[in-house]
């Protein structure tokens, strides 16, 4: 028999139980409708997330953390792994893969002098870490919540109106476009030239830390104290009035301590709008000169050493010349032995966050396609049975055993195909009116980008899988209907 | 030269602990073109017999040549493309395909061995016409009675021109006119073509019309007492 044949005759075969073949057939579409869903939201939210990072994060840039201390992406993943598990014994090698038993350490000097070193590298700065309470506009008491972000941080696209910043240390700032809208200005030209204000507090788990708290100037004067000590002048009354001076001084300080209460210490930093940013997925940045940034993360975390040669930070943000160079000064980390992260790494691992998750959520779809291969399974085999008289006579007629297999396991692949076409029209029907829903839920976030977003593979992928199924599914039925003797097909009962 | 060469043939069936010789030691030979006609109580292996003579069944034992084809030593596909090109059955029951119309079922034997769809047509339409069918080409075989269904049956073991025919008792569904009818066509095809026929039969009308007849009991074949026809 030719193909053609062998197809017109599973075809004939399909149609003449109809309600059955549809039915068995459910299971596979149910099955495809759920693969082309999770596949297209999983790989629209990653699109999404990528386009999303990519524009706003700086590709130029490379992370160097220490291989032990405090890592973000080792910490997520171990959050993330976690899940599931017995609990992990913690030891000293890794005891900074685990959220609570990491150890602060700063990276030491030599080890900023060997990244400032590394060829390529145009800058070396500690990975600034900032809380905003607030931005207000001068003059304006509302205030808006706020991510302040260190210049060097930003993406090379970002700047939607006005210019970068005069120098390191100005007190200027860009603030995204989203923030016309919440202020209820009608274009970036009346923020430009406006100076805004950025309230930041000491972190408040600093007060429940149990140290005493020193007003600002208290070291200083106690050393002076101790010099005074250490060293009087020669003249007794001379040291003995020197004493009570630097003595009433300090309480000064401390009486006016007193009375700015033991809350936490906030400061404002006002910041002129210089620029207006495009607005990305986070929509609340500002982005500030690094070295009033470093100075903001000094408040935040109380310490007038941090983001200083004395404690440079716990990670350094490199920026590397070219975009081509950021494997090498990866390499070049890693010689240090520091860790590196560049923005691939960053997503690399939402791709593979999101790739566990559809994997997870294909389970479901697994379980449409075991109820599938035994629903398959089940009316082949129903088939055979009615149908073995038949196979008798075209066994007799000169059907060899192998013709009498593939017709079954063709059949079943038809419904694997059949299946799959009716569940990937049905799913890609619903990921459209899935887009439509969501970009009328979320305008502003989603921009014209979809949610659900197949894969360019998906059908064909889906075609294929689908089919090989139905023909795995129909083998069993086929060996069934192959072994028919044909003389006990004919005997008359 | 003969067509058909049987030498201790015999096909023990078991079941369970006992064993049936459906066919025992069985001796035959037949000339090409030749039509034999075998009678014999129920049971006495007859069915048996033209299963292994259309190489839809192996023999346990013993030798079975069809135009110098040595059956019980073909492997399974060769036994398919011998059945497929050179034998023909007609049933009791005529077995035809109920999905299929008459001129399908026809067809279905040159579907097997892959004629194209435009010659096969033209064939199978020449094969109804032969067997006088014409004008129930399109008919399902529900829409037709028992003595059409046969003709369709015929035409459909025709289809493929066997050398040998194989007919299990074709008007045993029969009433006597319409199997008459059935048996002049089988005994004018004989004469025509050159088909070699074997003719199991439980009616003797029937079985008088073939020139060479046999008793079969037992699982052997005798020849029929030139009395008793
Ligand atoms: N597959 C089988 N398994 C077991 N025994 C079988 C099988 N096929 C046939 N037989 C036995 O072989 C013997 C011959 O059967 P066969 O069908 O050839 O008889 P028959 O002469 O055609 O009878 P009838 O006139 O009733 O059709 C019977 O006893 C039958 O029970
Ligand atoms: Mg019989």
């Amino acid at each position: 028999m030719t193909p053609p044949d062998l197809i017109a005759e599973v075809a004939r075969n399909l149609t003449r139980k109809k309600t059955r073949a549809a039915l068995t057939m459910a299971g596979v579409v149910i099955g495809a409708l759920a693969v082309v869903l999770i596949v297209s939201l999983g790989h629209g939210l990653s699109q999404f997330l990528d386009h999303q990072v990519r524009a706003l994060a700086n590709p130029r840039l490379v992370e160097a953390w220490p291989k032990s201390g405090i890592n973000p992406a080792r910490l997520a993943q171990s959050m993330v792994t976690g899940l599931g598990r017995a609990p992990r014994e913690i030891t000293s090698e890794k005891e900074d893969e685990f959220i609570g038993a990491f150890q602060i350490k700063y990276l030491e000097p030599a080890q900023v002098e060997g990244l400032r070193r590394i060829p390529g590298v145009s800058a070396v700065q500690p990975m600034v870490f900032i809380l905003a309470r607030s931005l207000q506009v001068r003059g304006d008491p509302r205030e808006f919540d706020t991510i302040v972000v260190p210049w060097i941080q930003a993406g090379p696209e970002l700047l939607l109106k006005g210019r970068g910043f005069s120098s390191d240390s100005a007190h200027e700032c860009i603030v995204s476009e989203a923030y016309l809208q919440s202020l209820g200005l009608a274009s970036a030209d009346a923020l430009l030239g406006q100076t805004v204000l950025l309230n930041i507090s000491e972190h408040p788990l600093l007060n429940i830390t149990g140290q005493p708290r020193l007003a600002g100037d208290t070291p200083a004067e106690l050393r002076r104290l101790f010099d005074l000590v250490r060293k009087p002048p020669a003249d007794p009354d001379e040291a003995m009035l020197a004493l009570f001076m630097q003595l009433g001084e300090m309480a000064d300080t401390l009486q006016a301590f007193e009375r700015e209460g033991n809350g936490t210490d906030a400061r404002t930093f006002p910041a002129k709008v210089v620029g207006v940013a495009r607005k990305g997925l986070l929509s609340n940045l500002v982005y500030v000169p690094d070295e009033y940034a470093r100075e903001m993360g000094r408040i935040l975390l109380r310490n007038p050493d941090l983001y200083t040669e004395r404690a440079f930070g716990l990670g350094a943000l490199l920026r590397v010349n070219e975009a081509a160079d950021v494997p090498a000064v990866k390499q070049a980390v890693r010689a240090l032995g520091l860790v590196p992260r560049s923005v691939e790494d960053l997503l690399g691992e939402l791709h593979s966050l999101f790739v566990t998750l559809q994997k997870l959520l294909l389970i479901f779809g697994g379980i449409a396609f075991v109820v599938a291969a035994f629903s398959i399974v089940n009316t082949l085999l129903m088939a055979v049975f009615e149908r073995r008289r038949e196979i008798g006579v075209l066994q007799a007629l000169g059907a060899t055993r192998r013709l009498v297999a593939w017709m079954f396991a063709v059949e079943a692949a038809a419904i694997g195909f059949l299946g799959g076409i009716a569940g990937g029209c049905g799913g890609w029907l619903l990921c459209s009116l899935g887009n439509v829903w969501a970009a009328h839920r979320w305008p502003d976030v989603l921009g014209n980008t979809d949610l659900f977003l197949p894969p360019s593979w998906l059908f064909g992928g889906l075609l294929v899988f689908t089919t090989l199924f139905g023909l795995l599914a129909g083998v069993y039925p086929a060996m069934r209907a192959a072994r028919l003797d044909p003389v006990e097909a004919l005997r008359y009962e | 030269m003969a067509t058909i060469r049987i030498d201790r043939l015999t096909r023990v069936f078991r079941v369970g602990d006992s064993e049936v010789r459906a066919v025992d030691n069985l001796a035959l030979t037949l000339d090409t073109g030749a039509l034999a006609s075998i009678v014999g109580p129920s049971g006495s292996g007859k069915s048996t017999l033209l299963a292994l003579l259309g190489g839809l069944d192996t023999p346990t034992s013993g030798a079975i040549t069809v135009d110098g084809r040595p059956l019980h030593q073909l492997a399974a596909d060769d036994l398919a493309a011998y059945r497929r090109t050179s034998v023909g059955f007609v049933f009791q029951d005529f077995f035809l395909l109920s999905h299929l119309t008459a001129l399908e079922n026809v067809e279905l034997p040159l579907k097997l061995s892959g004629m194209p769809r435009a010659a096969r047509r033209e064939r199978a339409e020449g094969l109804i016409t032969q067997v006088g069918l014409t004008q129930r080409a399109a008919h399902l075989p529900r829409q037709l009675s028992g003595g059409e269904r046969q003709r369709v049956a015929l035409a459909r073991a025709l289809a493929n021109q066997p050398r040998l025919l194989l007919a299990d008792e074709p008007t045993g569904n029969l009433d006597v006119h319409t199997g008459r009818q059935i048996a002049d066509l089988l005994v004018e095809l004989n004469a025509r073509q050159r088909i070699t026929m074997l003719l199991v039969t439980h009616n003797l009308d029937v079985a008088r019309r073939a020139p060479v007849r046999f008793n079969m009991t037992d699982g052997a074949l005798h020849p029929a007492h030139p009395a008793a026809s």
